[in-house]
């Protein structure tokens, strides 16, 4: 009797010793933790925790996610006093060039594997190298411009397809007393950021991709007479729009008249994120298709041609809990979590069903955010902070006083030629 | 002190089983007496220092942080609202947003800092910095409205400025209510940390009640072994710990003050945070007055987002608060005096357990090494 406890005590002390080291890696924060710095809050933030919550359920690591609007601003204080986010999620990348001149930044070519590589179109790999040869992001949302909303109720005829038929549309909607296009620029602190949207566009599809690469990589003049003219073109519009309304209007606040009766105004020059702008109208209950739909930028010169913005993880402290996170984000898994939950959300990756989209507009979104249309980054995005700056502020001083163009353009580039080359990112246009 | 032996009592000279016995149980009683003494030296020390520790933390750190921000925010809010009354009275275009504008702001940019030099959170230095960052981001904005004056961005300036202050993402209103929460938070958790819980009331009360059986138990030996009224040395240290005791009890009444100047200074919080200062509504409605004279003249008006604006300030009610209600100087003069309160009841008793620990070493062995001493050449 006594021989054969042995083994018995023996099993039953192994056996409460593994269930302890299994409870105890199993217990929540045991695998680790990993913190992200982003710019979403509120909704946008609730929509996010869903993804890094299936990140949690998957690896036991906790994510301490910390949104601010003021995004650029904590990043630079929080590394600056030595307690940088493993993680920032951002959308200018202009500063990025900063972190990456000063080895803050951290590649991730290594974390990535090919099957995630493989699920972009060549163009997103080419924004989440940053102009380099390596990989340093993970594009989590895209935004699709270069798009024109309107109401399909109440949309203008004839349909336009050129810059010419929408000038003229504007007029003849003008000589009636009404008002074309819907336009806000207030968007504190980055107001202006709007009009630096249609400048780009107008630039883009007017003068093709070429001139828009050396104009938002610093090699164009602001002085040029492209970029002149896109200006100008721009004043047209605005001629219309009235400057104080459009000064005064927030972005988000700009569509409204489009839903009211009679419109206030018929067309809205707006990014995919829009939607859940529309969608969150008070006392309207918009739906996508039946309420409000897109159509593309006028070509011009830039048949398919899109620009685009994203939100983009980036790693700041490379642990091991930081580099799992970057991998689970960049899964088609996580990156169809938040374009099911709606809300404007769209995933730069291709394999993500177009069944998660909720909506024929949504669908329409994804698939030119994933097809073989050109794709070009957000200029003002990858302008160095001190540029983007000066051009979301010249956009309302030209507003406030179009007379003023020349002396503007005139600012803006003494503020690039004041910018060193190693500043400036170059990310071409692509698909 | 007689000596037992030399008094030829049958009871002093114990056999040499009974006498190896009393030495053993004198040593026993001895070093637990000294063991128990430092471990009530210990408990009171930690009970006092813990509550004067978060009294101390909570008047001169946590509680005036909280303070300064609800400062910063009335100043801003002032700031504000006299830059919005230069502009509308024509005023910017001589003086530019006016001395008030610029006093309140400096006071605000002030109050700012002393919340920083007495911020209590990790957290809160980054929303500091953040709001530091907003509030330069705003003063420039003015500046700009001032230097655009007359012209269409410069009304719009004077707008964006509002919304860093009032609306649109993470205004500084907000992150100032927001430091505020990272504030009260760490308050509670601060007062929580000494609060007289059954758990620490027994890391107290029981190493005390240990002591002082042991203290008696002793006695009662002394008296049945020795033959003695009593041990002078051990009543003395009985009498001090009864002493101890009494010291000990303001820590709970000390406690008892701090958790209800908490309480008082949450009603602050609640009041404040809920409903805007009249200085803000004033200052909101005299923008929205001026917006209104502005669009009136403009082409196609000033747009949804304005015209919303006006109609909601028209419609705002008077249901604010001011620094000066007189609800609000109440409790604020009720919890000074509480805090206040709290603090005269560990202030200088902080030191009480330190000073009576020596006193215990003193006479636990005056009363029982001569005891001891007799037993110890003894044969075993």
């Amino acid at each position: 009797m006594i021989y054969s406890r042995g083994p018995a005590i023996y099993l039953f002390i192994v056996t409460i010793l593994i269930n302890t080291i299994l409870t105890a890696c199993s217990a929540p924060g045991s695998a680790g933790s990993v913190s992200v710095l982003g710019s979403w809050t509120d909704g946008e933030q609730r929509d996010f925790d869903k993804v890094l919550k299936q990140f949690t359920q998957d690896t036991g690591i906790q994510v301490k996610y910390q949104g601010t609007r003021a995004l650029d601003e904590e990043l630079a204080s929080e590394v600056q006093n030595g307690t940088t986010p493993d993680i920032a999620i951002v959308s200018s990348f202009g500063n990025l060039r900063h972190y990456l001149n000063n080895n803050r930044l951290h590649s991730i070519s290594d974390v990535i594997g090919k099957p995630e590589r493989d699920a972009y179109i060549k163009q997103w790999p080419e924004v989440q190298k940053l102009g380099t040869d390596s990989l340093y992001g993970v594009v989590i949302k895209a935004n699709l411009k270069s798009i024109i909303w309107y109401d399909p109720r109440r949309r203008p005829e004839p349909a336009v397809q050129t810059w010419d038929q929408l000038v003229t549309l504007g007029e003849t909607i003008a000589k009636t007393g009404g008002r074309l296009w819907c336009m806000g620029m207030g968007s504190t602190p980055i107001s202006g950021w709007p009009g630096t949207d249609w400048i780009e566009d107008i630039l883009l599809h007017q003068f093709g991709t070429d001139i828009y690469q050396q104009w938002a990589s610093g090699k164009l003049p602001w002085t040029s007479q492209q970029v002149k003219d896109a200006w100008q073109k721009w004043g047209t519009i605005t001629a219309t729009t009235g400057s104080k309304s459009t000064l005064l209007t927030d972005w988000a606040d700009a569509g409204r008249p489009m839903f009211t009766n009679p419109p206030g105004c018929y067309l809205d020059h707006q990014p995919s994120f829009i939607i859940a702008s529309y969608q969150n109208y008070k006392n309207e209950k918009l739906k996508p298709k039946n309420d409000f739909d897109f159509f593309p930028f006028p070509a011009g010169v830039a048949d398919g041609t899109f620009e685009v913005s994203a939100d983009m993880a980036t790693m700041f402290n490379d642990t091991p809990q930081a580099r799992k996170l970057i991998k689970y984000l960049a899964t088609t898994k996580a990156q169809a979590i938040w374009p099911y939950i709606g809300g404007g959300a769209f995933s730069a990756n291709k394999e993500v069903s177009q069944n998660v989209y909720p909506d024929g507009v949504s669908k329409k979104i994804s698939s030119d955010l994933t097809s073989t249309n050109t794709l070009c980054y957000d200029a003002s995005d990858i302008m160095p902070s001190t540029m983007r700056d000066a051009f979301y502020h010249a956009v309302l001083e030209y507003l406030s006083d179009p007379n003023r163009l020349d002396q503007v353009l005139d600012e803006l580039d003494k503020v690039r030629q004041g910018i060193t080359p190693a500043e400036w990112l170059n990310i071409p246009c692509g698909h | 002190m007689a000596n037992p032996v030399t008094t030829g009592s049958a009871a002093a000279t114990p056999p040499t089983a009974s006498k190896t016995t009393t030495s053993k149980i004198l040593w026993i009683l001895f070093s637990l007496l000294l063991i128990a003494t430092g471990v009530v030296g210990g408990t009171s020390w930690w009970v006092f220092q813990k509550v004067n520790g978060a009294v101390e933390t909570v008047r001169d750190t946590t509680a005036p942080a909280i303070f300064d921000v609800f400062a910063a925010r009335d100043a801003l809010v002032k700031a504000d609202s006299a830059a919005v009354d230069s502009f509308r009275s024509g005023e910017v275009t001589l003086t530019g947003p006016g001395l008030q504008y610029q006093n309140q702001l400096a006071l605000a940019s002030q109050n700012l800092v002393q919340v920083a030099a007495s911020n209590a959170t990790g957290k809160g230095s980054q929303r500091i910095q953040l709001l530091e960052a907003l509030l330069e981001s705003y003063a420039s904005l003015i500046e700009q409205a001032d230097a655009h004056t007359g012209t269409p961005l410069g009304t719009a300036d004077l707008w964006y400025a509002s919304h860093v202050v009032h609306a649109g993402d993470s205004p500084i209103l907000t992150e100032l209510g927001n430091l505020v929460d990272d504030q009260t938070r760490v308050l509670n958790d601060q007062v929580a940390a000494s609060s007289m819980t059954i758990e620490n009331l027994l890391k107290w009360i029981a190493p005390i009640v240990l002591l002082f059986v042991l203290l008696v138990v002793t006695q009662v030996f002394l008296r049945n072994r020795f033959r003695r009224a009593a041990n002078w040395p051990l009543l003395a240290a009985t009498l001090v710990l009864l002493g101890l005791s009494i010291v000990m009890s303001f820590a709970i009444i000390s406690q008892y003050r701090l958790e209800s100047s908490r309480d008082t200074l949450g009603q602050i919080v609640r009041l404040r945070q809920e409903q805007p200062s009249a200085a803000d509504i004033r200052g909101q409605q005299a923008l929205a007055k001026l917006m209104e004279g502005e669009c009136g003249e403009a082409k196609g008006g000033c747009g949804p987002t304005i015209d919303q604006f006006v109609s909601d300030h028209k419609l705002a009610g008077n249901t604010t608060v001011d620094i000066s209600d007189k609800r609000i100087v109440n409790l604020t003069a009720e919890f000074h005096d509480r805090i206040n309160n709290a603090s005269e009841y560990t202030d200088w008793k902080y030191f009480v357990p330190a000073l009576t620990g020596p006193i215990f070493f003193v006479f636990i062995p005056l009363g029982l090494w001569p005891r001891i001493e007799e037993y110890r050449y003894r044969p075993r």
